[in-house]
């Protein structure tokens, strides 16, 4: 039997940051369970990406607490957030560009564990590439791992972006508009692919393409002005009315 | 069968390739006068400055100017003891590395927070200060008269050899010369070196995907640090001298250029570039005493315009290159050979 206290993953409570006299994220709760599917989204500056910044160490909250795993992580450095189980991608896609799909995936399967020998050649770390290969193959570019990231596709890089971010192997993954930029069979192809990883991860993804959203999400938190507007399935939020004047009618 | 660009058939090449060269070095004394060795002795030590340097800034991507303050402690760090505690030659070099490193690691930690360009001024300030305060305290400095030593004698087991001896003095430098190459080389070579990469890459990716990317980077600046002062100690023994003036900037600033001309993130480049660059000043100069820079200028220019990678990183682009198109030929023939 779990009690309730265990099924939370990740627990944020009265999260803030403020840049000046700018709150980009003033106050936030949020509860996401493990295994779940948590959807964040919000009009443009509703501070989506700072709140992710936030959760993974890029940014250090000016108030708040951010509980993972029942542990207090607020305000630690983003390499000691991935070594407890927090992945993520970044809206404007982040690779190591010289280096091949392969090493990239690598490197981040690399990072999660101990220190790196200096005078070792580079066979040593044999083992993880097997490991980096069965990744890019899950995300369907298995084909494509001694590419150099530079000269793969856009579509591409946004799938080596996730695969850098499951090489740590973290038990939530947050996704940062994964379907940017992409024409529509592509993210008819990533929507699948998200909706795979997310049978095994806990996932927050934060998006503005409405289709995917309902798609994908169980829950959804509604983010307007730094602050929570509304929580609920997709049903419920596409029935608020407070969501629809501030979002919904505008977008889609 | 996944593999890796790094580890490609080509390292094996490179490595007889860079036998190759040591056996050139190591023969090329008894062909050259008495001048031809001390200058090639000095292309060496400059090689080695310039290496220091590509280590940081071409792996790590980090360019510092301060690499003439570990030059400088590794001057002084070897010369003060045999000077006024007649220490024998091998605990003179253990001081110069000990206190090279001492400074690398004191200027790094200062240093390596500071992203962009604040790092480069950074590290010209610590080359200023060091060199102010090399003027200033002249009764241990010499300022910029110098000091004079007397090399000791190098001891090895029995053997007890005279550093006056030029020959003598040329093998020592480029056996240092060497182990240094080869230890850098096997550093960057591995797992610690590809993090290095990833910093220079990306180091915010680099920080999430689980590395601390200023310790990495204070190893790396560390570790170079100490090469650059490795280089200074050979000079100082090259010399039998020391001056405040090896504390300038400016002489970091010359590693810069030669790194750039010979091929920055490999190593080999910078030696070439510290090589030929040394070469066509003493070439030019010979001809014309003043107006030479403007010709060493115009050579510069003309190469990191034409082969922005450098020698050698333009070199290395052609040769991928081809092998990669003969890769794709062999690909399709063999495409069309199966059933």
């Amino acid at each position: 039997m779990q009690s309730p206290e265990d099924a939370i993953l990740l627990r944020v409570e009265g999260l803030a940051k403020h840049f000046g006299g700018l709150a980009a994220v003033d106050g936030i709760d949020i509860e996401v369970r493990r295994s779940e599917l948590r959807a964040i989204i919000g009009p443009n500056g509703a501070g989506k990406t700072t709140f992710f910044n936030l959760v993974s160490g890029g940014l250090t909250p000016t108030a708040g607490k951010i509980y993972f795993n029942g542990e207090d992580i607020t305000a630690f450095p983003p390499d000691r957030i991935v070594k407890k189980g927090i992945g993520r991608t970044f809206q404007v896609t982040s690779i190591f560009p010289n280096l091949t799909a392969l090493d990239n995936v690598q490197s981040a399967i690399q990072g999660r564990k101990g220190p790196p020998h200096p005078f070792r050649s580079l066979h040593s770390l044999r083992d993880t590439w097997e490991q980096a290969q069965e990744t890019l193959e899950l995300l369907g570019i298995g084909g494509r791992a001694n590419v150099l990231v530079s000269e793969l596709s856009h579509g591409e890089q946004k799938l080596v972006d996730i695969g850098i971010a499951l090489g740590s192997d973290p038990e939530m993954l947050l996704l940062d508009e994964p379907t940017a930029g992409l024409d529509a069979a592509s993210t008819h192809a990533m929507t699948d692919k998200i909706q795979r990883l997310a049978e095994t991860r806990t996932i927050m993804i934060v998006e503005h393409d409405m289709k995917v959203i309902m798609t994908l999400a169980e829950r959804i938190s509604v983010l307007h002005h730094g602050k929570m507007l509304a929580e609920g399935t997709p049903d419920e939020i596409q029935a608020d009315a407070e969501v629809r004047r501030v979002y919904l009618t505008r977008g889609v | 069968m996944a593999q890796s660009t790094l580890r490609s058939p080509n390292s094996v090449r490179a490595a007889l390739f860079l036998l190759l060269v040591l056996a050139v070095l190591a023969v090329l004394p008894f062909g050259l006068g008495g001048f031809g060795v001390e200058f090639l002795m000095e292309i060496l030590i400059w090689g080695l400055l310039a290496l220091s340097f590509d280590f940081l800034y071409g792996y790590t991507g980090l360019l510092s100017l301060g690499h003439s303050v570990f030059f400088g402690v590794g001057i002084y760090g070897v010369t003060l003891p045999i000077l006024h505690w007649q220490v024998g030659l091998w605990p003179a070099m253990g001081i110069g590395l000990l206190v090279s490193a001492i400074s690398a690691v004191i200027v790094g930690y200062f240093s390596v927070k500071i992203r962009g360009h604040g790092f480069i001024i950074v590290t010209v300030v610590f080359a200023t200060v060091m060199t102010l305060i090399a003027f200033a305290w002249r009764s241990v400095t010499g300022g910029d008269d110098g000091l004079t030593f007397t090399r000791p004698v190098l001891t090895l087991g029995p053997l007890a050899l005279d550093l006056v001896h030029p020959l003598t003095r040329y093998y020592f430098t480029l056996f240092f010369v060497a182990l240094s190459f080869f230890l850098c080389r096997r550093i960057l070579r591995s797992p610690l070196g590809r993090v290095f990469e990833l910093i220079r890459e990306n180091e915010t990716r680099a920080r999430f995907v689980g590395y601390n990317a200023d310790r990495y980077k204070l190893i790396s600046f560390s570790i170079s640090g100490i090469f650059a002062g490795v280089s200074g100690i050979l000079y100082a023994l090259f010399l039998g001298f020391a001056s405040a003036d090896f504390f300038q900037w400016t002489i970091s600033a010359e590693a810069v250029v030669w790194t750039l001309f010979g091929g920055a993130g490999t190593l080999f480049g910078p030696m070439l570039g510290a090589g030929i660059l040394l070469y066509l000043k003493e070439l030019l100069s010979s001809q014309w005493a003043f107006t030479y820079l403007i010709f060493l200028g115009a050579i510069i220019i003309v190469v990191v315009m034409f082969a922005p990678r450098g020698l050698v990183g333009t070199a290395k682009e052609i040769f991928t290159h081809l092998r990669e198109r003969r890769h794709k030929e062999e690909g399709r023939a063999s495409t069309v050979a199966k059933p």
